[in-house]
């Protein structure tokens, strides 16, 4: 197997699932945590991932196939995405190709797609956990807006409004923080949310508002 | 019809006008509070310098003027310490 | 050659320190300690500062060896902080601004942090992992901000240490923190705490709340002694920090970490954070209490910059605020 990627808990290795072109993501042991913690988060994160993942893939969020599973080493075998570019990577190029208005112009339709899937993914009531532009990606053409979601360690199954405002606040603000002057992208998301999660969508938004303001609203003491 | 506003006025003489203006200066940009309903009004006269509170109660009243007195007592202190002002 | 003198008194300490072009001349500091069991509460705070700003602000002359004269700014904090004593160091800041006829500048506490840990260790532009009792954020600069990648999204990590301490009873002398570190060294026996990370934001407040019932009847049927509990507290919420620092710098591709404010001369965090570090590749700067813990020098540090770039607050402005976040302010002086 040839290692990839490192990510922050995880290496990424390319090799073949029975002549498919696989991934392993194998999340490795992190050695400034006490051993028990690290066992069980990393238990903990392999099985979130591929339950929300098949999930994600029942209700018709592009996500990569769960091949294989092997819990000792906490590697899973999945699909590798062909063809494809992150989403953060796409909307640098498109920001540092075009004027500001040209760019916002140019990714509208993505965040209408955004915002749409997150909408479907919401209403069943999955949680991302880390809803980041690393973590979505493009496959193809990117101006064809095939959205894949990726990194699902961090999701749960909730019902409450409160994580699914948390999930779109964290959202929010690595959109913000790592693309400048996004804003309006991220206004866009948010309607296209609505449509999709067209139950729940209220009081999700009443929720993220509601973090927003302790986040804005905290007093900062030392 | 009667304001029913409680006023308290306050001089307060400095060694110079200098000073007066300069305790002027550092009192005056506080805001008090919103919600505590006090006004407060600062000018220099010659060597004083003039408070004028208002109040819609008594105890925001004592609220207001206990605190600016702490400021008031902490600029004396520091201009007793480290001044006389620069020419 | 640029003289700046900063006053610092957001929280229970008061600072007064002073800054020539990159060399600290002194930075004296008084803390407001209280009894155990008990946090500090702004009028007493503030009164602490009044009585303790002009003995701080000589001994910083004296140490320094400099005359009024001799400084070209005076900077203050504006926030965030606790607003009573923000405005008693500033009303100190504001005479003395006046009296030697010198400009004044507003400083953001968060980045007189910054830029102070910056200075001392020498990191050019790292990832910041911003830690203290009011404050918990995953910071990195870009185009003239420095943006917020992560941060806590209910209590600070610092405020979840010392109300623990509370629990049991802790001196706050030196600080809370300390105390639970030092019992910290001697626990052995791991107890799984609520563990809650979103992203690059944590959580902290559930956590809390299932330790502080929990701890008393762990520690009455003796499953647990209080250094257990310390030692398991830190063990959890530093893996949590440690978590979205090496998430963001993965994010951000970055290869420097820089840990600043109070609970950032944890030795332990800071071990914690040595060894992610290390299997990144990546170098951590670090410093001691004297810079990590609020200090004037750290506000003089990031007056300086601001000042160099041109910028100065006229003494109207001179206000405070208890709410200041760390992107609100345009980074003059970094390309």
């Amino acid at each position: 197997m040839e290692l990839w990627k490192q990510g922050a808990e995880a290496k990424i290795h390319k090799t073949d699932f029975y002549g498919k072109p696989c991934i392993v993501k194998e999340r490795f042991s992190k050695s400034y945590r006490h051993p028990i913690l690290d066992k069980s988060l990393t238990a903990q994160r392999v099985k979130s991932e591929i339950r929300a993942m098949l999930r994600c893939r029942m209700s018709g969020i592009l996500t990569p196939t769960v091949y294989f599973v092997n819990m000792d080493s906490s590697c899973i075998y999945m699909e590798e995405m062909l063809d494809s570019v992150t989403v953060r990577d796409y909307i640098q190029s498109v920001q540092s190709s075009k004027t500001a208005v040209e760019a916002i112009e140019t990714l509208t339709p993505l965040a209408n797609t955004i915002g749409h899937t997150l909408g479907i993914m919401h209403k069943q009531n999955i949680v991302h956990g880390d809803l980041t532009t690393s973590n979505m990606l493009l496959q193809g053409d990117p101006s064809n807006n095939r959205l894949c979601l990726i990194d699902f360690g961090l999701s749960f199954f909730e019902n409450l409004s409160e994580d699914k405002g948390v999930d779109l606040y964290v959202l929010e603000r690595a959109l913000i923080s790592t693309h400048p002057n996004t804003e309006k992208l991220f206004n866009v998301i948010l309607e296209a949310y609505c449509k999709s999660n067209d139950t729940g969508s209220k009081d999700v938004i009443a929720k993220l508002e509601e973090v927003r303001m302790r986040g804005r609203k905290r007093t900062m003491v030392g | 019809m009667t304001e029913k506003k409680l006023k308290v006025d306050l001089s307060v003489p400095f060694p110079t006008e200098r000073e007066a203006q300069i305790a002027c200066g550092t009192l005056s940009v506080d805001s008090e509070p919103k919600r505590g309903g006090v006004k407060k009004e600062l000018v220099v006269k010659g060597n004083v310098l003039n408070i004028h509170f208002e109040a819609l109660e008594a105890r925001m009243m004592r609220v207001g003027m206990n605190s600016f007195f702490d400021h008031l007592n902490l600029v004396i202190e520091t201009m007793e310490k480290f001044g006389p002002p620069e020419k | 050659m640029v003289v700046a003198i900063g006053f610092e008194g957001s929280a229970n300490k008061l600072g007064v320190g002073i800054v020539k072009d990159g060399v600290v001349l002194s930075n004296p500091r008084h803390t407001y300690i209280t009894p155990p069991g008990q946090g500090f509460l702004p009028k007493n705070t503030a009164q602490h500062h009044r009585e303790h700003a002009l003995e701080v602000l000589q001994k910083a002359l004296d140490e320094a060896k400099i005359s009024p004269k001799d400084i070209d700014v005076v900077c203050y904090t504006k926030g965030p902080g606790m607003g009573a004593p923000l405005v008693s160091t500033a009303i100190v800041a504001r005479t003395v601004a006046q009296l030697w006829g010198k400009p004044m500048i507003a400083v953001n506490h968060c980045i007189g942090h910054i830029e102070m840990g910056r200075l001392v260790t020498g990191a050019e532009n790292p990832i910041v992992l911003y830690v203290s009792g009011g404050n918990t954020q995953v910071i990195a600069y870009s185009q003239r901000r420095y943006r917020i990648f992560g941060e806590t999204i209910d209590i600070a990590v610092g405020n979840c240490l010392d109300r623990f301490a509370r629990v049991l009873k802790l001196s706050n002398d030196p600080s809370p923190g300390y105390n639970i570190e030092q019992l910290a060294k001697k626990g052995n026996k791991f107890l799984e705490l609520p563990y809650v990370v979103k992203g690059m934001d944590v959580s902290f407040s559930g956590l809390l709340s299932f330790i502080e019932e929990k701890a008393p009847q762990l520690l009455q049927k003796g499953e647990y002694t209080p250094e257990d509990l310390c030692f398991s507290l830190q063990e959890t919420v530093f893996a949590m920090l440690i978590e979205i620092t090496e998430r963001a710098m993965a994010h951000c591709g970055s290869q420097e970490v820089l840990i600043v404010g109070g609970v950032g001369c944890n030795k332990r965090l800071q071990e914690m954070m040595e060894t992610m570090a290390k299997e990144r590749g990546a170098k951590l700067y670090a410093t001691d209490e004297r810079f990590c813990i609020d200090n004037g020098a750290m506000i003089a540090q990031a007056g300086w910059e601001m000042f160099r770039s041109g910028q100065t607050t006229p003494l109207k402005d001179t206000t405070c605020t208890q709410r200041f976040r760390t992107d609100e302010v345009d980074i003059t002086w970094r390309s």
